[in-house]
């Protein structure tokens, strides 16, 4: 599992935020008050409304259109909140690192030191941040400022939807498609991009997603571009080529579809190696080849949902420039007891992280001591510890998640309008505008079924272990 | 030309067959209450009461004071963990002019009104006005079985077809059967000459079930290697997946035989469904009726060949499937037809079981008897031999629905239009045009829509 992950962070590792978030509107700051926002309980309950206030002692308070007060909540039955219109995190710095912590935390920043067991870096939130290393699962670091081009969404605007305008609807952060139609955006793809997306369907359905489409308002014959299908069970790729037609270049099956109505996909297109990989809750699917070179030339990405029947919701869409790094091989066998840096020329080196000082790593090896340019790292990934859990008798934890993929976990105490304040077990003590918060995850490490963001609530069989 | 009437009527009629003897004042209920509102939200928790000027209460044990919503922004309240009516007390269904159903003893009809004796209201006196449609209902038949139930006289069978590389088995868990894998279960619940076998299906996926109908044999059979299996006599296997369903007669020495398939396109975007399998073994016909829906009817040319009266579930690996509410009964042989009403109609009408049709003024009804004046000769007629009763008369207008406009739909089947004024623990009260001020007990209704239509907790959902 450990591994996995690693394969879908190793991407997101490139999407280090540069201020320059496309999808995410940038609200008027009396917008930003009472945003609009999507209660979740853990019984399944979904309240639209917005958030009033949250105190460590007295809970939750709701709004609701309909209620003639706020309604008044305990935390113990609150799975998630999740708002409209989130802010694009305000820093004043590039960062160039992505921290992933034990405890499922992202954080983009930079790395200012490591030494003594403490590293040292700045985030948004932060500019003279320590947190134990032993907290550290891994660092990766950014030899390109790679932008993260959607986030989303949030609404249809930018989107092009096809014949019919309701054929896709957009609704509490997803695109419900309605019938037969497409939705295509120009996302300005130029280079190696990865999309990534929850796919949520019921019954038969199949979805084609054209690649670097230069039309996104029809399908377009005429123009290169890749053509993804995805079906019950099964993908394929297709080259469509102008003036040469369409090619089939795979299919693989995936089993997993079989028993869920739910998956998070990810599509990783490099444009050198001319490949497209497809990844299914972070396993690789197939990866394939176009023997004759990455023919697509368009920037845009349509969406088509081929069958006339409401089966289709799309949501958690990212759409992120890439290095062009597919590395399973060095996360499938990394060691799990012991440091591993990952260099720019795909070597790696195995020991003990001593210091990061002076634009170099130490690292103890068995064999000796080494001293490396951090400008040929691309990442630092540290010996497995024990789970991070709850303490024991500590207050349940919130995990806040912002645009770019951003998360931070932290004992709640205060929520109030413009201000929310607690204490994270990596950090210290945090006070913050909540405005950049996308969701509001609650208890993400206890068994919820709200846990990640593509683990939404399963109204079916939910008593039943082996129904996920 | 005639109007015909959805066939929920009928399984609401099959439904009040079973409601229930009035008992106490109202009980604590186990199960949680759902609410839907207009936009498309939910909430669970459990009904305080509803005042359509105060608003509606709403309880939730995670909430600091009971919340309190306009009733103009609600869809629907389902009611949850409301016990299921078991004695047979209603032997009719009344359906009214604006399509209401209520059921309930059949006291007598004088010619003005149709006074029903009902376990949800006491006594009913409706309006010949309002009255579309009397339909005397046969008393029940008990079910020969019903389950799953728990493990215990269940075979569970080992699915080691070459094919299948990855077997396991159902699991029971809160009196329903999963599987995510293969996996084979089996019982002899004795399967009568005539049997109707009802179940819910849930899936998760694509899947894939063959039901043995008629086996003596309670493990699985593989059907390539049919031959060499151990002895397992005959049977028929029923295939299902969410495309179609296909017929084989199996017998372990004969070639297989396919009896035809069923598309099953209804299943395509859904993730359940009711299942009901109607088998007449004198005449080798097997039928399968997909949410009360006649989809195919198979007849066997040759010999039945079910050599036993056992039943067998075999998933077959595909998809995730959960069986439950599995019901076997008698079967009559008959098919429910569409009810359907004459339309324009100056005179009363009486269709009888037998297909014989009488017009006339109905002059009166008894528990046993109806009475008809036909061409000047007054007939009575067992209400036994009585399909249904249409009583001419001109409706009034419907009222159009105002905010304290509600429908009801009984717990035991059957639904109510009506004037809310009041909905709390002791009881419910409102007022129905025709009918006047109704008092209903609590436990009346297992689900609410406001505004008189028909809610929206199917779009919530």
């Amino acid at each position: 599992m450990r591994c996995l992950r690693k394969q879908i962070v190793g991407i997101w590792s490139g999407a280090v935020l540069c201020g320059c978030l496309v999808g995410v509107a940038a609200p008027r700051a009396q917008e930003v008050t009472n945003r609009p926002a999507l209660l979740q309980l853990t019984d399944g309950s979904t309240l639209h409304g917005s958030l009033s206030s949250i105190l460590k002692e007295e809970g939750l308070a709701w709004k609701h259109p309909a209620a003639r007060a706020p309604l008044q909540l305990l935390l113990t039955n609150v799975a998630a909140v999740r708002f409209e219109r989130a802010q694009a995190l305000n820093r004043d710095f590039k960062p160039s690192c992505r921290f992933y912590f034990k405890n499922g935390d992202e954080v983009a920043g930079n790395l200012l030191s490591m030494q003594n067991g403490q590293a040292s870096l700045e985030s948004w939130f932060g500019k003279d941040l320590h947190a134990s290393i032993a907290a550290l699962d891994s660092i990766t670091f950014s030899a390109k400022g790679y932008r993260l081009l959607y986030e989303g969404p949030s609404g249809t605007d930018g989107w092009r939807i096809g014949r019919n305008p309701r054929s896709w609807e957009y609704k509490d952060g997803a695109f419900v498609a309605n019938g037969a139609d497409l939705l295509g955006r120009d996302f300005g793809l130029s280079g190696s991009a990865a999309l990534e997306f929850d796919l949520e369907w019921n019954g038969s359905f199949s979805l084609s997603i054209t690649l670097y489409a230069q039309a996104i308002d029809r399908f377009d014959y005429g123009t290169s571009a890749y053509l993804l299908y995805i079906g019950n069970g099964s993908v394929s790729v297709q080259r469509v080529q102008a003036g040469s037609g369409a090619t089939m270049l795979g299919q693989a099956s995936v089993p997993d579809m079989a028993r869920r109505n739910k998956m998070r996909f990810e599509v990783r297109c490099n444009k050198d190696d001319a490949t497209i990989a497809v990844l299914a809750d972070g396993v690789v699917v197939q990866r394939w080849k176009d023997s004759g070179g990455f023919v697509a030339k368009g920037s845009g990405i349509v969406f088509f949902s081929q069958v006339e029947a409401k089966s289709l919701t799309l949501s958690n869409i990212r759409v992120a420039e890439w290095d062009g790094k597919f590395e399973p091989d060095s996360s499938t066998n990394a060691p799990t007891d012991v440091d591993v840096i990952f260099l720019a020329n795909r070597d790696r080196v195995t020991g003990k992280v001593q210091s990061v000082e002076e634009g170099k790593v130490s690292i103890e090896t068995k064999l000796a001591k080494l001293s490396i340019p951090m400008a040929r790292v691309t990442q630092v990934q540290f010996a497995a510890g024990p789970p991070s859990t709850n303490q024991a008798g500590a207050m349940p934890e919130v995990r806040a998640l912002f645009p770019g993929g951003e998360g931070l976990s932290f004992e709640l105490h205060r929520w109030e309008e413009g201000q929310v304040t607690g204490t994270s077990r990596t950090f210290g003590d945090l006070s913050f505008d909540p405005k950049s918060i996308r969701q509001l995850q609650f208890s993400p490490g206890a068994d919820s079924p709200l846990k990640g963001s593509t683990k939404a609530a399963e109204p079916e069989f939910p008593e039943f272990p082996e129904f996920e | 030309m005639s109007r015909t009437i959805p066939y929920s009527l009928l399984l609401a009629a099959a439904l009040l067959a079973h409601a229930q003897e009035p008992g106490p004042g109202p009980k604590p209920r186990p199960g949680r209450d759902s609410l839907f509102f207009k936009n498309g939200d939910s909430l669970h928790g459990s009904l305080g009461k509803i005042d359509p000027a105060a608003g509606v209460e709403w309880q939730r044990s995670d909430a600091r004071a009971p919340f309190t919503f306009d009733a103009t922004a609600l869809a629907e309240v389902q009611l949850g963990g409301l016990s299921s009516p078991s004695p047979w007390t209603n032997n009719c269904v009344v359906q009214l002019a604006n399509g209401d159903q209520m059921g309930g003893r059949l006291l007598g009809y004088d010619g003005e009104a149709v006074l029903l004796d009902t376990w949800y209201g006491g006594q009913l006196s409706i309006p010949k006005a309002v009255v579309g449609l009397i339909l005397p209902l046969p008393a029940p038949k008990p079910a020969i079985f019903e389950g799953p139930g728990d493990a215990e006289g269940w075979t569970v069978g080992k699915v080691s077809a070459a094919a299948v590389t990855d077997s396991g088995q159902w699991h029971f868990h809160k009196g329903a059967i999963y599987a995510t894998k293969s996996a084979s279960i089996a019982r002899d619940i004795k399967l009568p000459e005539m049997a109707s076998l009802q179940f819910d299906l849930d899936w998760r996926g694509f899947f894939h079930v063959a039901i043995a109908l008629y086996t003596e044999y309670l493990h699985p059979v593989s059907l390539a290697n049919k031959e060499t299996e151990p002895k397992f006599g005959g049977f028929y296997s029923l295939q299902i997946n969410p495309f179609a369903a296909n017929l084989l007669p199996v017998k372990q020495m004969d070639p297989l035989r396919f009896l035809g398939q069923a598309p099953l396109q209804m299943l395509a975007q859904k993730s359940s469904a009711k299942f009901d399998i109607r088998v007449n073994r004198a005449k080798r016909i097997i039928a399968l009726l997909v949410d009360g829906v006649l989809v195919k009817q198979w007849t066997d040319t040759d010999e039945f060949a079910g050599t036993g009266t056992a039943i067998r579930f075999v998933h077959q690996g595909q998809g995730a499937v959960k069986m439950s509410n599995l019901r076997l009964l008698e079967w009559d042989g008959q098919f429910e037809e569409p009810v359907s009403i004459t339309p324009n109609k100056t005179v009363d009408v009486a269709r009888l079981r037998n297909g014989d049709r009488i017009s006339g003024p109905v002059k009166q009804i008894k528990p046993e008897r109806l009475s008809v004046l036909a061409a000047e000769t007054l007939l009575e007629i067992p209400l036994s031999r009585v399909k249904q009763i249409e009583l001419a008369a001109e409706a009034p207008p419907t009222p159009k629905a105002t905010e304290r406009t509600v429908r009801g739909y009984f717990t035991a089947g059957g639904m109510l239009t009506f004037e809310l004024a009041r909905w709390n623990q002791d009881g419910i009260e409102g007022e129905a045009p025709g009918l006047g001020k109704l008092q209903f007990r609590p436990n009346s209704f297992n689900r609410i829509t406001f505004g008189g239509g028909n809610g929206t907790a199917a779009e919530a959902n």
